[in-house]
């Protein structure tokens, strides 16, 4: 899942990919702004064909949170399929 | 001097304003939007007008004549015939931001002393789960949903009013409303003593529609992407938009935004810098990605080199870049926040026009704004008419409190008259605690803030004192102060500098370990644009006055952590 994220995040932001762990703060370390975070969530969306609240979206501040947000909802995402699509 | 406006005409208030778009545009449509199943609903200037007064007949029929009513939801068609109905001749509108979190909406509804509450199913839960909390509220209503205890449905009692209308029931209908008198409370940021009730007029509301219309030509289709409950959006953007009668259409999720500029298609819109730095930042990672960046540089310098002798080609050679916007943006106009220099320029060249406006709730909003044939750089634009501007006690390079008065100044805060003697003076000025210069034609520069209110560049502002408040409640919390550091020319994301009592936990526990952990908890009960993003510790005491106040100004000039 954390590569899924990291690729959708590349569409935003130039970082290295090792730099993203379940602590980095899509705010104050990849200084997304929050416009930025609601359209990276519009494309997880698409991609996932899930649909994710926007008054939930402010508590997805970090990519742990996102990640255990998409596994309390039971979203099970096959990276290498996503991947392979892409 | 004299002023090139549009010259609108003036309108003695809303319910006139809304009268006037019916007998002029009546087949027109006033408003686009998407449903749950991603179909586009259209909705004619007749049928607001129509709606308008089937809903006002059914409630005052009701009883709420004279009742607040809070009204909280998305930005949508039933949004707008909500606010328009209570406003136009039931009782005060108190619209409320659909960030704020429940206990936001439970202080705010009591504050607002809401007897009725309008909402979209979205906020169902959080009203029903607080009715208790909150037991002035008598008469609960869903937009766009189904009755359901206590909720009764917006649908229902629209029906029941076209009923009420057609059996001749002409109460709302001949209702005149008083353009004196306050029409709605708007609350500025914050939930505490810091925020405030503003009580703005059908006079103020009308005066801004004058002033902006004044000097901006919406065109024909609008795209409505701020929160509508700010006075930004609501008064500049539906009002002035209902006034020229054009379609706005509303943006369903900020998930979404360049998927409907594209299905929308808009030449205007009404932003703040958040949105436009986002785009601008957006063409230029597409262009270098692409390869395409040295093109892009030179056609920029190719287009200005042709405008500098009248010729302006940017559409025809920027069409590409504009595609991503829709096609037909041309015009957007930048509020809430300063806007750097450089964006307004960079998507000016672009071809999509950009102007920039200075406004403050407490003046309806509008204060000063560029128009297309009057831009200066660097400024806000000149006063509205109808609106006058003073600076008081100027320094020697003209800059001083930026002072206002007019129709659009709001009669006060709502059960506040501490609060509004020190904002209005004797002579009706209001202070407005921003700093700036005027020049000698009338043009506006905004400097700073005489008040510490942190402006964010999404148009929210945020009290550092009540972010302040609540991370002293941390028991081994000695200072604080919360700021918002520039970052890349914007303000940035809000930090707290923190001094802590190193001593507090004997047993050696990591303090600023534990002061992080329980300030991302902290952060949960925040609305999110007041979360602290970024903590930094001090190891000595702040600077202060000798009223041993921190000296922010002075501290923020250098680095807080250290100064």
């Amino acid at each position: 899942m954390l590569s899924l994220i990291v690729q959708i995040l590349k569409e935003f932001v130039e970082f290295d990919a090792g730099e993203i762990t379940e602590d980095t703060s899509f705010l104050s370390d990849l200084h997304l702004t929050s416009y930025d975070i609601a359209a990276m969530i519009g494309v997880l969306e698409e991609d996932l064909g899930i649909e994710i609240p926007d008054r939930e979206i402010c508590n997805l501040d970090t990519v742990g949170a996102l990640m255990s947000y998409l596994n309390e909802k039971s979203i099970d995402i096959h990276t290498e399929d996503t991947e392979s699509a892409g | 001097m004299r002023i090139i406006t549009y010259k609108p005409k003036k309108t003695r208030d809303i319910k006139e304003l809304v009268n006037r778009a019916y007998s002029l545009y009546p087949g027109k449509i006033a408003f686009k939007e998407l449903s749950d199943e991603k179909q586009v609903h259209e909705y004619s200037y007749t049928r607001l007008y129509e709606d308008i007064n089937a809903f006002g007949t059914k409630l005052i029929s009701m009883d709420m004549k004279g009742k607040h009513i809070a009204i909280i939801g998305e930005n949508s068609y039933a949004w707008v015939l909500s606010y328009l109905t209570v406003i136009n001749g039931v009782g005060v509108a108190v619209p409320l931001d659909k960030e704020l979190t429940d206990a936001d909406i439970v202080s705010l509804l009591k504050r607002g002393d809401a007897d009725a509450v309008i909402c979209s199913e979205t906020f169902v839960d959080t009203i029903r789960d607080n009715l208790d909390a909150c037991p002035r509220i008598k008469l609960c209503i869903v937009m766009n949903g189904k009755a359901n205890e206590p909720f009764l449905s917006q649908d229902d009692l629209i029906n029941d009013g076209y009923r009420l209308v057609g059996e001749g029931n002409k109460k709302y209908i001949n209702a005149v409303v008083n353009p004196d008198e306050m029409c709605e409370i708007v609350f500025t940021s914050g939930t505490t003593g810091a925020n405030k009730g503003v009580m703005l007029s059908h006079k103020n509301l009308a005066a801004v529609v004058y002033g902006g219309m004044s000097y901006i030509k919406p065109g024909e289709v609008s795209f409505s992407v701020l929160p509508i409950s700010h006075t930004y959006e609501c008064s500049c953007h539906i009002l002035g938009g209902i006034y020229c009668g054009i379609t706005i259409c509303f943006n369903d999720s900020l998930k979404r935004v360049a998927e409907n500029l594209k299905l929308f298609r808009p030449y205007f819109s009404v932003m703040v810098p958040l949105f436009l730095e986002s785009m601008h930042r957006e063409i230029w990672r597409r262009a270098k990605e692409d390869n395409l960046d040295r093109h892009l540089r030179f056609g920029i310098r190719f287009s200005n080199m042709l405008r500098s002798i009248g010729i302006d080609m940017r559409r025809k050679i920027f069409e590409p870049v504009i595609e991503g916007f829709g096609g037909n943006l041309c015009l957007v106009v930048s509020g809430g926040a300063p806007l750097r220099p450089e964006i307004e320029k960079g998507m000016t060249d672009l071809g999509i026009d950009v102007l920039n406006g200075y406004g403050i709730t407490e003046c309806g909003p509008l204060v000063s704004a560029n128009s297309l044939f009057a831009k200066k750089k660097g400024s806000v634009g000149r006063i509205i008419p109808g609106c006058r501007v003073r600076i008081d006690s100027p320094n020697k390079d003209g800059i001083g409190e930026v002072l206002v008065k007019g129709d659009n100044v709001m009669l006060g805060y709502y059960n506040d008259p501490q609060s509004t003697k020190a904002v209005l003076t004797e002579d009706g000025w209001f202070r407005t605690g921003d700093l700036g210069r005027l020049s000698r034609r009338n043009y506006l520069y905004i400097n700073g803030r005489k008040k510490n209110l942190i402006v964010l560049s999404n148009g929210k502002n945020v009290h550092p004192e009540e972010v302040e408040e609540k991370i002293l409640t941390l028991p081994y919390v000695k200072e604080v102060m919360v700021y918002a550091p520039p970052q890349g020319g914007l303000q940035g994301s809000i930090t707290a500098c923190i001094y802590l009592d190193e001593g507090y936990f004997p047993g050696g526990e990591d303090i600023k370990a534990r002061a992080k952990s329980d300030i991302r908890q902290m952060n949960r009960n925040l609305a999110a644009y007041k979360r602290i993003t970024d903590i930094v510790f001090r190891d000595t005491e702040f600077d202060k006055t000798s009223t041993r106040k921190i000296k922010r100004n002075q501290i923020l000039e250098r680095n807080p952590a250290n100064a």
